[in-house]
């Protein structure tokens, strides 16, 4: 951590909405240079932390500084640095690529050559330069992903922050962002990226924090979150109907270290799965209930969350 | 400079909404021309009330009433085959004929002879044309009677010994000088006379259809506004550098300017096309323009802030414009009208914009103007900040 | 899964929706209201307003006699306190000024009584003309002072024509004219004058008999007469819009996707075209029997006889909902649905005439154009009823709404007909 100076520094950030509290006490550090996630399901409190460090909200209680530039006595330095992805397609449909492109540039303060270069730059970079003059609105679902983190990148921030921009694409599209990701973070970008799809986090990011219910309930390496579940592998089961007592004498087993029921699928953090799963279906067959799908992974990220939460990170 | 940016953005997705030109200049100059045309038509014919005089008397009175009548500013004799009661009052009802009057058989003969016969007039007294017939027929009854008057007492101070057999000619005599009586009552408007009948008949109505579209094409830019709301790159603009005040500045920078073209573009027509004077003090002009833009863009932004989908913005847009309209009189004049609405009416912004714009019309210099003006300017500031008040 | 099962849902669907009903009742409402306290006041009672007259009397007397000065009487009868709730009359003595002030608005009406009208009064060719200066967008108050002035000065005018005929005559009879004579043919006209002044203020005309008054309205009063036509504008201005709007269903569950599975059902397309026309002819009528109950109920307006009044709600219903769906026939998404549908309905809805109906007199030009629009048409049924015309009168119009009604609900048919086949 001291070989690189920090980006993002954020100190006991708090946000209530009313009763609600979003974000409880989310302490943490990005450096510069760094792809740092911020993993967890729907309504753990992503976007609200992505909004209040993009100066949007006034965070209730706690500080950040990005690159410095503290969240609260210098909004205006903090927007200059960061080029921000909202996870919602925010552009003007009626207006070209290119026009879209020019327009958010100016926004930024950019002007004349310096900025049709820029633009030029930043359609090469998530390929769009051969459409750039048609209209934005007709452009496919991933296309408008592609320009939606384009103009972010116009201002060349040295944070770029990312919310949730591969939901709802194709998979090429969803490729070639992660590329145009990496692509940033060899230029020395800082990236802060939240998503709910662990697969992402494993592959882009440095360190990673999973959050649930507003809290960090982990960070580190993705080497370091898995060493956090052991050995422990994870099965999930689907069975013929609702199981009741069957979990508890699952629970009750020695190598099982926890079990979550959602929708008629079973997860199960184990010890030795080999040994452990002809327990599993003959304690099933007592009980006349058939296991009609089984699938056994290693130690993952979804472990992790399962592990902690003691309950299923897609949901 | 940013703020002059994000304007010429609105101002170019604006303008790329073709039907939007539709609100913006092909409505207000097809509807200004229109009725300028139609109005300015009418004035230049006869815009005189009809007023039906029926003859059953066939005396020479019948014939003098008819002159008198048509000396009138307000009415015009029309005369009637005699169809029977039932079906005059018919034609009166039916607003054939403001209303009518029968000269009953008899009539000549019984008032040259000292006798007090009467007209039958037919007339409903509780609509505004019957009142102004009712009024000018009562003033040419009247000045029959007074030529049958005087020429019955020149007569007699001439103790002219033919008397009864003169006393048509000097009627007659009489009934000719009423035409231009020597001492007279000169009704002059203020201001310019307008320069046409087309003119004239543009004045009367081109204020209101200024007002009434200067904020009815804020529809436009306040589906644009909200489309931004709607489409999140509001908050996008929020992550940028750019403050809140900017933004909303910005917007309102578009919407302004588009409401100032869209006025010059009224008032050029006005003048060119049709004759109206609104050029004569170009620093009035300009500055009721200036007051009365910055208010249908304060409006627009507050029609925005308010409202939560398309269909509300046009909604909200027609609604305030519309009773706005009916309060300030755009609709009836407020001289009319009850005085406590009256006093109400004037409080509207629609009020003092058509007051600026006629005392423009009217030949009012840049004093004339200052007063309606400020008050836009400030309805303007409220509007503002209640648009910013509602947009945090 | 019939025909009506369509209609309800879509009926139900626009009824929820506020902005519907705010077109449907509040807007329409509000715009008849309006001119209902306006001519109706607000303090129960019409209270009109007070006009400023500036009256600057620069007449001056006949040296013969100083004591006659016919300006003084002007001025007194102008100040009378018979007039005082209708005339505020101040006095000034420069005409220049006066003019300003009722140019800047600060005065409504100068009355400039010229130096020279009493002289004109003893002079054989004398003229005098009293100038009546008012601001140009007032028309009670500059009405009321012009009638009091001519009333007075007709008074001396034709005094004048009975001094002037009276030296015609004695010239003709080769008589001496003098002055005594002139100012007795004045006098006798002036005791004349006075008489019929006098009966005029008690409000008889001794030669006019007013009979039995005539109401061109049936309701009778001014209120009335501006609050019925304002409102059947409104209610014919705005149906088109709740037409349009209900029409917009079709758009929407176009986007939804819903309508596409509709069309997979075993309905036919023209059943479920047929169910959708008929929502919006449904919720037209209640639109329309809802508006017409509360004008009667809140401002009392009589809407004429009842089959022509049924005749044109439907002609009304027809039209409109045939209007909306042809308009938007022509659309492909309901977000862009709002800019056109404003557009049109306000444009044809001016040109109908449904914002002019308060105008005292309109062109006949305008009263064709009126006609070239589906508005125009059934304004002109509900002007009809509303003047108590026969039935035909009233039917023909709204025969001619309905047709063209039909007329767009076919253009519109073949165009979604065309796009979804």
């Amino acid at each position: 951590m001291s070989n690189h100076p920090t980006a993002i520094h954020v100190q006991d950030l708090r946000k209530s909405y009313g009763n609600l509290a979003a974000v409880q006490g989310l302490t943490f550090s990005v450096r510069q240079g760094e792809i740092f996630s911020l993993l967890g399901p729907n309504g753990a409190g992503k976007s609200t932390t992505i909004a209040i460090l993009s100066c949007l909200v006034p965070p209730t209680a706690g500080d950040a500084t990005l690159m410095g530039h503290s969240i609260r006595s210098r909004p205006g330095a903090v927007k200059q640095v960061i080029g921000v992805v909202p996870q919602e397609i925010a552009l003007y449909e009626d207006l070209s690529a290119r026009q879209n492109l020019l327009f958010w540039g100016r926004m930024y303060g950019l002007k004349g050559d310096p900025l049709r270069r820029r633009v030029d730059e930043v359609l090469e970079l998530v390929a769009l330069g051969e459409r750039q003059n048609d209209r934005a609105g007709q452009y496919s679902g991933g296309m408008q992903r592609r320009l939606n983190i384009a103009i972010a990148l116009l201002h060349e921030p040295q944070i770029v922050i990312l919310d949730e921009p591969t939901v709802g694409i194709d998979p090429q599209s969803r490729r070639r962002i992660l590329d145009s990701i990496q692509e940033l973070k060899r230029c020395g970008v800082t990236i802060l990226y939240t998503t709910h799809y662990m697969e992402e986090a494993q592959e882009l990011s440095d360190r990673i924090a999973i959050l649930d219910h507003g809290r960090m309930i982990a960070q580190g390496t993705h080497a370091e979150l898995v060493g956090m579940v052991g050995e422990l592998s994870r099965i999930r089961l689907t069975l013929s109907r609702k199981p009741s007592g069957l979990l508890d004498l699952w629970r009750m087993l020695a190598s099982v270290h926890s079990v979550s029921e959602e929708n008629g699928t079973v997860s199960l953090l184990v010890r030795d799965s080999a040994r452990v799963l002809p327990t599993l279906f003959e304690s099933a067959a007592r009980e006349t209930i058939q296991i009609t799908a089984m699938e056994v992974q290693e130690p993952d990220l979804e472990a992790v969350f399962l592990h902690l939460t003691g309950k299923a990170l897609r949901d | 400079m940013r703020i002059v940016h994000l304007a010429l953005k609105d101002l170019s997705q604006i303008l790329r909404q073709k039907k939007s030109a539709l609100f913006l200049l092909l409505m207000p100059l097809l509807f200004t021309w229109l009725m300028g045309v139609l109005f300015g038509q009418n004035s230049d014919a006869e815009t005189r009330l009809p007023v039906g005089l029926v003859d059953r008397d066939g005396g020479i009175l019948g014939g003098h009433l008819a002159t008198l009548l048509d000396d009138s500013e307000s009415i015009r004799p029309v005369s009637l085959e005699d169809p029977g009661d039932g079906d005059l009052e018919e034609q009166v009802r039916s607003q054939d004929f403001a209303a009518i009057i029968i000269v009953p058989a008899g009539f000549s003969q019984q008032t040259l002879t000292g006798g007090s016969p009467q007209l039958i007039l037919l007339v409903d007294a509780n609509t505004p044309a019957g009142q102004i017939a009712e009024r000018a027929i009562a003033l040419s009854v009247t000045r029959l009677l007074g030529a049958v008057q005087a020429g019955r007492i020149s007569l007699a101070l001439a103790g002219d010994p033919l008397a009864e057999v003169h006393l048509s000619a000097a009627v007659e005599q009489a009934v000719h000088t009423w035409g231009s009586p020597r001492v007279t009552a000169a009704v002059q408007a203020s201001g310019p006379q307008p320069a046409s009948q087309l003119s004239g008949g543009f004045t009367q109505s081109s204020a209101g259809m200024m007002v009434f579209f200067v904020t009815i094409g804020m529809i436009t830019p306040g589906y644009i506004l909200l489309s931004e709301r709607r489409s999140r790159t509001l908050s996008r603009l929020l992550t940028t550098p750019l403050t809140r005040t900017q933004i909303i500045a910005g917007h309102s920078l578009a919407m302004f300017v588009l409401g100032l073209a869209q006025l010059l573009l009224l008032a050029l027509f006005g003048q060119l096309v049709l004759g109206v004077v609104y050029w004569q003090d170009p620093t009035a002009l300009l500055f009721m323009l200036i007051a009365l833009s910055s208010w249908s863009s304060s409006f627009g932004l507050l029609i925005s802030a308010l409202s939560h989908d398309e269909n509300q913005v046009v909604l909200f847009t027609l609604g305030a414009t519309l009773v706005f309209g009916l309060l300030g009189g755009a609709f009836f004049s407020l001289d009319i009208v009850d005085r406590t609405f009256a006093r109400i009416g004037r409080l509207t912004p629609t009020a003092w914009a058509i007051e600026g714009l006629q005392n423009i019309t009217l030949g009012g210099g840049f004093e004339a103007v200052l007063l309606p003006g400020g008050v836009l300017l400030a309805f303007s500031l409220l509007a503002f900040g209640l648009a910013v008040w509602r947009f945090r | 899964m019939n025909i009506l099962t369509i209609t309800f849902k879509d009926l139900a669907d626009s009824l929820r929706k506020p902005l519907v009903l705010a077109f449907m009742l509040v807007l329409p409402l509000l715009q008849a209201g309006l001119p209902y306290l306006a001519f109706n006041g607000l303090a129960g009672g019409l209270d009109v307003q007070i006009t400023r007259v500036l009256v600057v009397d620069l007449d001056q007397p006949n040296p013969a006699y100083p004591e006659f000065r016919a300006g003084e009487l002007l001025t007194a009868m102008l100040a009378d306190e018979q007039l005082a709730n209708l005339l505020e009359v101040t006095l000034s003595d420069d005409a220049y000024a006066a003019r300003r002030m009722v140019e800047a608005g600060q005065a409504d009406v100068a009355v400039i009584i010229p130096p020279e009208l009493t002289a004109s009064l003893f002079e054989p060719e004398g003229r005098a003309a009293v100038s009546i200066y008012h601001d140009p967008t007032l028309t009670l108050g500059p009405g009321i002072v012009r009638d009091v002035v001519v009333n007075f000065l007709d008074g001396f005018a034709g005094a004048l024509i009975a001094a002037d005929l009276t030296t015609l005559q004695l010239e003709a009879l080769g008589q001496q004219v003098t002055d005594r004579t002139r100012q007795e043919a004045m006098q006798r006209y002036g005791t004349w004058a006075q008489s019929v002044g006098e009966s005029l203020s008690r409000g008889v005309h001794p030669a006019i008999d007013y009979g039995d008054p005539v109401e061109v309205h049936q309701t009778g009063s001014l209120m009335k007469a501006i609050v019925g036509p304002m409102m059947a504008g409104m209610l014919v201005f705005f149906a088109f819009f709740v037409g349009a709007f209900a029409a917009q269903s079709l758009l929407r569950e176009d986007e939804q996707g819903t309508l596409k599975r509709l069309f997979r059902t075993p309905l036919s397309r023209g059943r479920i075209l047929t169910g959708k026309f008929l929502a919006v002819v449904i919720l037209l009528l209640l639109q329309t029997v809802l508006l017409l109950g509360f004008g009667s109920l809140l401002f009392g307006i009589h809407w004429g006889a009842a089959l022509p009044v049924a005749v044109n709600g439907l002609g009304l219903a027809l039209s409109a909902a045939g209007f909306g769906i042809m308009l938007i026939s022509f659309m492909r998404t309901s977000r862009q649905a709002f800019l056109v549908m404003g557009g049109a309905v306000i444009l044809t809805g001016m040109a109908g005439g449904t914002m002019t109906t308060t105008f005292a007199s309109l062109p006949a030009a305008f009263r064709l154009l009126n006609l070239f629009t589906p508005q125009g048409w059934v304004l002109r049924g509900f002007e009809a009823a509303l003047q108590g015309r026969a039935l035909l009168e009233a039917a023909v119009p709204a025969l001619v709404a309905a047709a063209t009604g039909l007329a767009f609900l076919l253009v519109g048919w073949h165009n979604l007909n065309r796009r979804y086949s």
